[in-house]
C-alpha cells in the first residue's frame, strides 16, 4: 500500500528524473532584469513609451530546411474578427524582415501582429527564454501622440525536431494592444505609425529561445555572435485603417445606494471590441468584496457577466458570455470604498443596455460548513432556478464512491471529515444538466452581499 | 543573520546579485515543483525563471518572518499553472472528460498493491499525472509535494475552498484508477 510518505517519495523521485543535472538558471534571470532595468531606464525617459515585445516561436521542419513559423492571426477572442483589417506590408533590414500583419482601431484600443523573419545559422535554443528575442515597439498617431501599452498581448509557443547544421528561416510574431482611451479622434479611420526596433543589446541571433514546449532540440554549439556587432534594426510603417468610435453611455442617476452600499457609476464607453466603464462601491465590512455585474443587452441573445458569476446558467434563452471582469480593483478598507475599471466584451449596439449588480461577493475560506450555509446556497441556487437536495455524511468511501457526474457531487470542507452529497433535482430547461452543476460548482460557499442595483444606460453615438 | 536572510535583506535594497544567491539555493525544489505541475520541462523553466523574478520584484511584500521557500513555491505552482494556461494545454476538471480509467475507482475492483513493483509503480504514477488536468495537478502538487494544508491552497490559489477539496478528490480518484491503489484515497 502507498502511504502519504511513499506517494511524496515517488513524486519527488519523478521530478528528479525530469529535472536536468545541471540546472543553471541564473544566467538567463540576471540577463532578463539586467534587460528589464534598461528598458525601464528608457522609459523613464519619457521623450518615449515603448512596448517590449516578447515573442514566441513555432518551429516546422521542411526537407530542404528548417524554418520557425508562428502562425500570426487574430486570435484575440474580444477582437471582432470581421472588423480587423489585414495589412500586410514589410520591411526588410540586413535581410530582416518585419511584416505588419493586421490591425485594428476604436476609441478604447488599437491591437496589431507583425512577424519578424530571417535566415540563420542559429540553431535553436529551446531552453532559453523567450524574453530574449525582444522588440522594442512604439505606436504613435500621425500628430506624434504616443499610445500607451495595454491589456496584455504577445504570441504563442510551439516545438518541433529541427535537424542540426542546417540553415533556419526563423519567424515569430507578436501581437500587442495600445490604449487608445486618451486620444481625441473624431474621423473613421486613423493614421498610424509603428516603429519596431530590435536593440543591439539584445539581437535575434543572439541566445534566441523558444516560448513554447515539445521541441526535442538539441543545438550542438551555443551562439557566439558578439552582440556588439549586430547592427541596430529600426522599421517604421506608417498606414492607415478603420477607426470605430465609442458609444458613450448615460445614465440619470450614477450614484445609487441600496441596502447601505453606495455605488457610483461613470465613464461608459462602448466599441465594438469591448464595453469600459468605472465603478466605486462602498463595503459591507473591510474585507475584498467584489461587485457582480451583469450587462443585459436590448438584444434577445445576449447577456454579460463577469466571472464571478460566471453563468453558464442561461435562464433567460440568452447566450452568456464570460468575457466580463473587472481590471485591478483597488480597496481601501480604510475608506470602505472599492473602484475598478470593469472591462468586458460588447455590447456593440443602438439603444438601452442595463447594468446589473445583484451582489457583492466574498470568498469564504472556511473550515467547517455549517449546514446553514448549504440552506442559505439552496435558497440562492433556487431562485436561479436550480434545485439540488444535500445528505451529509461521514462516510469518506460513500462520498468516493459518489457517482462524478452531472447532478450528483460530493463536496466537504476544510480540515473535516463531512462530506455533503449534493444531488441537483431540477434546473432550467435553458441550460444542460453540466451548465448547472458548473454554475453550482463554481458559486458555492461565497459570502453574498445584496444589493439588486440596476443602471439604465442610454448609448449614444 | 543566516546567509538567506542577508540575501533577502540586499534584494529589498534592489540588489540583484542577492537574487544569485536564492536561485542557487531553491532553483532544484522550484524546478521539481513546476516540473511535476507542467510535464514540460521547457515550460518548467519558464515558469521558475519568471518566479525567480516576480519573487525578486516583490520581494518588499515579504514578510521575513515567514518561510521564503514556501512563499515562494507557492507563486511557481501558480506562475506554472498561468504559463499553462497560457500555453492553451490546460483543460478544466469541470469539463474534462471522464477518463474511462476511472471505472478502476471501485474498490471491489483494485488489484493488490504488493504486485506492483516500486519502480513500475513510479511510471504508473508518471503516467497518471501526465493524464490529470493541470488543475488535479496543482492541488496534488501542492497537498503531497508541498504539503500544504487546504486552506492554503484555497488562498494561494484563490478558488473557494470547497472546490480545493473537491478537485483534491477527484484527483485522488482518477490516481486511484490508473495506479489500482486503495490507500491513496484516504490521505487526507
Amino acid at each position: 500500500m502507498m502511504n502519504e510518505k511513499e506517494f511524496y517519495q515517488q513524486l519527488d523521485r519523478i521530478a528528479e528524473e525530469d529535472t536536468p543535472e545541471n540546472l543553471m538558471l541564473w544566467g538567463n534571470i540576471e540577463s532578463q532584469l539586467l534587460k528589464e532595468n534598461s528598458m525601464n531606464r528608457l522609459a523613464n525617459r519619457g521623450w518615449l513609451r515603448y512596448v517590449v515585445a516578447f515573442v514566441a516561436v513555432l518551429l516546422v521542419t521542411s526537407a530542404a530546411y528548417a524554418y520557425y513559423h508562428f502562425q500570426s492571426g487574430v486570435s484575440d477572442p474580444s477582437l471582432p474578427d470581421n472588423l480587423v483589417s489585414e495589412v500586410g506590408i514589410s520591411q526588410t533590414v540586413d535581410d530582416v524582415t518585419v511584416t505588419l500583419d493586421w490591425a485594428y482601431a476604436d476609441a478604447q484600443r488599437i491591437a496589431l501582429a507583425f512577424t519578424t523573419s530571417y535566415m540563420s545559422d542559429v540553431p535553436f535554443l529551446s531552453d532559453n527564454m523567450c524574453a530574449s528575442c525582444s522588440a522594442i515597439v512604439s505606436l504613435e498617431t500621425a500628430d506624434g501622440t504616443v499610445l500607451p501599452p495595454a491589456f496584455g498581448g504577445g504570441g504563442g509557443g510551439g516545438g518541433g525536431e529541427v535537424p542540426p547544421n542546417e540553415a533556419y528561416l526563423i519567424s515569430f510574431s507578436s501581437g500587442l494592444n495600445f490604449d487608445a482611451s486618451g486620444i481625441t479622434h473624431n474621423s473613421d479611420t486613423i493614421a498610424l505609425v509603428l516603429s519596431v526596433t530590435y536593440d543591439p543589446q539584445n539581437p535575434m541571433q543572439y541566445n534566441l529561445g523558444g516560448g513554447g514546449g515539445g521541441g526535442s532540440v538539441e543545438p550542438t554549439a551555443a551562439p557566439t555572435l558578439d552582440p556588439a556587432d549586430i547592427p541596430l534594426r529600426t522599421y517604421r510603417f506608417e498606414f492607415t485603417i478603420p477607426f470605430y468610435q465609442a458609444k458613450t453611455g448615460t445614465v440619470d442617476n450614477a450614484t445609487m445606494q441600496a441596502n447601505g452600499i453606495n455605488f457610483v457609476l461613470k465613464n461608459i464607453q462602448v466599441t465594438p471590441s469591448m464595453i469600459r466603464f468605472e465603478m466605486c462601491y462602498t463595503l459591507p465590512t473591510p474585507d475584498e468584496w467584489y461587485a457582480n455585474i451583469l450587462v443585459y443587452t436590448g438584444s434577445e441573445s445576449a447577456l454579460y457577466a463577469t466571472q464571478q458569476i460566471a453563468p453558464l446558467v442561461d435562464l433567460d434563452g440568452r447566450t452568456v458570455y464570460q468575457a466580463f471582469s473587472e481590471a485591478d480593483v483597488s480597496f481601501d478598507n480604510a475608506a470602505m470604498q472599492a473602484c475598478a475599471d470593469f472591462i468586458g466584451q460588447g455590447p456593440y449596439e443602438n439603444g438601452d443596455i442595463e447594468i446589473m449588480i445583484p451582489y457583492l461577493s466574498k470568498s469564504n475560506n472556511i473550515d467547517h460548513l455549517e449546514e446553514s450555509t448549504v440552506q442559505n446556497d439552496q435558497a440562492y441556487f433556487d431562485d436561479l432556478g436550480i434545485h439540488f437536495d444535500y445528505r451529509l455524511t461521514y462516510d469518506l468511501s460513500e462520498a468516493h464512491r459518489t457517482p462524478t457526474g452531472s447532478t450528483a457531487y460530493p463536496v466537504g470542507p476544510m480540515g473535516t471529515d463531512e462530506w455533503y452529497i449534493i444531488s441537483i433535482t431540477s434546473y432550467p430547461q435553458t441550460m444542460t444538466a453540466d451548465e448547472a452543476m458548473q454554475y453550482l460548482v463554481n458559486n458555492w460557499w461565497r459570502e453574498r452581499y445584496q444589493t439588486g442595483i440596476k443602471y439604465n444606460v442610454h448609448l449614444d453615438n | 543573520m543566516t546567509d538567506e536572510h542577508e540575501a533577502i535583506k540586499k534584494m529589498k535594497r534592489g540588489e540583484i546579485k542577492a537574487l544569485a544567491f536564492m536561485v542557487e539555493k531553491y532553483q532544484q525544489r522550484a524546478f521539481r515543483t513546476a516540473v511535476l505541475v507542467t510535464r514540460d520541462t521547457a515550460l518548467a523553466e519558464d515558469a521558475v525563471q519568471a518566479s525567480f523574478i516576480t519573487a525578486y520584484k516583490k520581494i518588499h511584500q515579504f514578510d521575513v518572518s515567514k518561510p521564503f521557500e514556501h512563499w515562494f513555491l507557492k507563486s511557481v505552482v501558480n506562475t506554472a499553472l498561468q504559463i499553462l494556461r497560457k500555453d492553451h494545454r490546460i483543460v478544466t476538471l469541470e469539463t474534462e472528460d471522464e477518463n474511462p480509467l476511472d471505472d478502476l475507482t471501485d474498490e471491489a475492483e483494485l488489484a493488490p498493491q504488493e504486485l506492483v513493483e516500486v519502480g513500475e509503480q513510479r511510471e504508473l504514477l508518471r503516467q497518471a499525472l501526465d493524464q490529470l488536468s493541470p488543475e488535479q495537478r496543482v492541488v496534488i502538487v501542492m497537498r503531497f509535494y508541498l504539503d500544504m494544508r487546504e486552506v492554503e491552497m484555497a488562498e494561494s490559489l484563490r478558488i473557494p475552498a470547497g472546490t480545493i477539496k473537491w478537485r483534491l478528490h477527484e484527483a485522488k480518484k482518477r490516481l486511484r484508477g490508473f495506479l489500482q491503489i486503495s490507500e491513496l484515497m484516504e490521505v487526507e
